[in-house]
């Protein structure tokens, strides 16, 4: 038996529109990877892009960073994002308007986010004030080199907190009433309810959030560089960050080199990630 | 439904009604315009004649034409007074020629803006008119096929000579650019005051400079020397303004650096411009954060007196002018000190050139060439001078900087005819994408110089072999 197909043409409008928006310009940046490229001419230059790009300083510095930046960010996003959502959706009172609260630093842009946090944290703005007045120094949060990330992953996680809160939310509220009667019957305690039915019951919800923001956090700059340039030295520099300072220097095919290498790293975490934690689902 | 038909008609009347008045009233509006515009070009007849000769050539100023119904695009990336600046230049000549500029302000970081123009370069959306830097760095936006040539045309000498060589191709002879703003001077600023209270002498040799900073450590609460390492350029100022004793010890040093005939860690004096930086953090001259200190900042401080120095350029007076403009005249100029006394001399930054769109369609060909005829003119510079006091010369003949200029800048501008060099980058392009970032390492003491140098160089390297110069 013939099944019936829409005819293939039917798929042309948006096939065209794909390949000319997504897979045209990412086999072109394959290509203007490998050369040195001053937007006009390219002259190919083979696997040189990828070796120079990995014996530079910065990069080095920006490959370990990137990592602990999107570790940490990923999992407090998930953990305290899962807590979070548990606690605004017990029935408390103030759960909607905590949401909003909660929700609404993800309606600024990274840049504002960047720019305002940069005068709050300076030596003599708000946070060091109110420091200063429970009697502890002043703290360099963006130009001492041991707090510099661990001030922009705390920004970051203030800011996609709401993110992982809201999906968090969808995925509990999925979760049938039934059970939790059923268990209450049966004498189980609030820990119990948690741990045998929330949390295998949320764990595709897990999978989204932690894919999510761990893509976030490894391609993540605009948020860091407005906050610190990178600086101090390559204390904050990020695989982003190395690639906009090479393409505003006009280096565009090293620049599309760390690009790839970038979506390369993404694919090989990211993949895996997802159909362990995929597994784990199945298993449960 | 009759009444609607009614409405609709009485509509339509009014519409038409008005579209008739408002090209009526266009009409005598353009009709004004020229009789506004006849009249300025008579007054400014005889503001010619009451100037010096030297200004005569400047009457044909757009030879009284009307370029009403064009309009132009022009971007630049200024900011601030100098923004506010080109506004007033721009309104004067829509005022006197009828045609109408669009501005667009592109992104206030030098090489993202320059990054933005290459890439409407590359994709044929440049605009008629726009900032480029110049010197060496021209090249980077492929000129020959760009940017309209300019050689040829009367009004180029109002262009100084020592200005016009770094926007001309030497091998064809095109000219690209005309003086956007003024020039800079870089050097150490100073506050009067306190050098006052203190006895101290302008220092002429760096160990001088030094022992100063140890006078006001030990007897004041001043800083000795602000650090404003907060942005890439206030980090860099310093180190490229030493570039003038290297070219000093070796004439050729950008040149042969290019064709990487020479290494910069060979050059003593490259090598003394990481040392000063290293010195003034390693001995504590500076202040506490120098990563958090901006320009503006820095700047109030030094007029207030709570810093001592500021290794800076003249552009520095602008913002005291506006944050501190009563305490303007306590800050005074003196060359940043090196070996002796005999040698000292400045680094300058020329002025970022308008430059026209080669492509341009021929109907506004005639309002560019007029627009950036009128830019050389001192009609434009005192329409300048309206929103800004100039903080160095505008590299333009028969213009002479108002009365009001500040001290410090009449300081610096007298060592520029003295002892200058132009900056490295006016002849050499070659700068990795860490600079700045390497700088502020030395500022802050996490590199010494000779580490700096071979990061320095290291990071340059990958920018040549990117821009595909030959022997890297």
């Amino acid at each position: 038996m013939n099944r019936k197909r829409y005819p293939i043409w039917l798929a042309i409008p948006g096939l065209l529109i794909y390949i000319t928006i997504f897979v045209i310009p990412t086999f072109a940046s394959f290509y203007f990877s490998m050369t040195t490229w001053n937007l006009k001419t390219a002259v190919f230059t083979g696997t040189e892009n990828f070796r120079t790009f990995f014996t530079m300083t910065s990069t080095r510095a920006a490959l370990i960073n990137t990592a602990i930046y999107a570790v940490v960010t990923c999992s407090a996003k998930v953990i305290f994002g899962l807590l979070i959502a548990r606690y605004v959706c017990s029935g408390i009172r103030s759960g909607n308007y905590l949401k909003i609260v909660i929700f609404s630093p993800t309606l600024l842009g990274n840049v504002v986010i960047g720019t305002a946090f940069q005068s709050v944290l300076e030596p003599t703005g708000i946070v060091n004030q109110a420091l200063s007045a429970a009697g502890i120094s002043a703290v360099r949060f963006l130009t001492d080199k041991s707090v510099a990330l661990a001030a922009c992953c705390a920004i970051d996680i203030w800011k996609g907190m709401g993110t992982a809160v809201i999906i968090f939310v969808a995925g509990l509220s999925a979760i049938p009433q039934d059970y939790y009667e059923a268990s209450a019957i049966d004498g189980a305690t609030d820990l119990k309810k948690f741990t045998k039915i929330t949390l295998p019951l949320i764990v595709p919800t897990v999978n989204t959030v932690l894919t999510l923001s761990l893509i976030g956090g490894l391609r993540d700059y605009d948020l860091i560089y407005t906050l610190t340039g990178g600086g101090p030295g390559y204390s904050t520099e990020v695989i982003g960050s190395v690639v906009y300072k090479l393409f505003s220097r006009g280096s565009y095919g090293l620049a599309t080199a760390g690009n790839v290498i970038l979506f390369a790293i993404v694919s090989v975490i990211v993949f895996p990630l997802n159909s362990f934690v995929g597994k784990w689902e199945e298993r449960l | 439904m009759k009444r609607l038909a009614t409405m609709i008609l009485a509509a339509a009347m009014v519409v038409s009604m008005a579209g008739c008045s408002s090209s009526g009233s266009g009409a005598s509006g353009t009709a004004a315009a020229e009789n506004e515009s006849k009249a300025a070009e008579t007054g400014k007849e005889t503001q010619d004649t009451e100037t010096q000769d030297e200004e005569t050539q400047q009457e044909t100023l757009a030879g009284g034409a009307d370029f009403t119904g064009i309009t132009l695009n022009i971007a630049h990336s200024s900011t601030g007074d100098i923004s506010d600046a080109y506004d007033a230049q721009f309104a004067a000549f829509e005022e006197l020629t009828g045609c109408r500029i669009e501005v667009e302000h592109l992104a206030s970081d030098a090489d993202e803006s320059e990054n933005t123009i290459q890439v409407r370069a590359a994709t044929g959306n440049l605009p008629d008119i726009w900032q480029n830097s110049i010197g060496a760095k021209l090249q980077n936006i492929s000129p020959q096929d760009n940017i309209y040539d300019l050689s040829g045309q009367k009004w180029l000498s109002n262009i100084v000579d020592s200005y016009r060589e770094i926007v001309t191709d030497n091998e064809t002879g095109a000219v690209y650019a005309v003086p956007a703003t003024t020039s800079n001077v870089a050097g150490v600023f100073y506050n009067r005051n306190v050098y006052g209270d203190l006895n101290l002498e302008i220092p002429e040799t760096w160990e001088a400079f030094l022992a100063n900073c140890e006078t006001i450590r030990a007897e004041s609460d001043v800083v000795p020397c602000a650090s404003p390492y907060s942005t890439p350029s206030g980090v860099q100022i310093l180190f490229l303004a030493q570039y003038y004793y290297v070219q000093n010890e070796n004439p050729d040093f950008a040149q042969q650096y290019t064709a990487k005939e020479t290494e910069l860690h060979e050059s003593e004096a490259y090598m003394r411009g990481l040392t000063k930086m290293y010195d003034i953090w390693e001995k504590g001259y500076q202040c506490e954060d120098p990563l958090s200190l901006s320009f503006e900042d820095a700047s109030v401080q030094l007029a207030n007196g709570e810093v001592a120095m500021l290794v800076c350029r003249t552009n520095v007076m602008a913002t005291v002018e506006e944050l501190a403009g009563e305490k303007i005249d306590h800050i005074g100029f003196f060359p940043l000190p090196d070996l002796d006394s005999q040698s000292l001399g400045v680094a300058t930054w020329m002025p970022a050139g308008w430059v026209a769109n080669k492509n341009i369609s021929a109907e506004k060909e005639e309002c560019v060439l007029a627009l950036l005829e009128f830019l050389t003119t001192s009609d434009a510079i005192d329409a300048y001078c309206t929103k800004t006091t100039p903080t160095g010369a505008f590299m333009l003949n028969g213009v002479s900087l108002p009365d009001n200029v500040s001290t410090a800048v009449t300081e610096a501008q007298s060592w520029v005819d003295k002892a200058s060099s132009p900056v490295m980058e006016y002849f050499s392009d070659i700068k990795g994408s860490n600079m700045a970032t390497i700088l502020q390492m030395v500022g802050t003491g996490d590199y010494t110089p000779d580490q700096a140098v071979a990061e320095i160089e290291q990071d340059n390297a990958i920018d040549a072999q990117q821009k595909g110069i030959a022997g890297w």
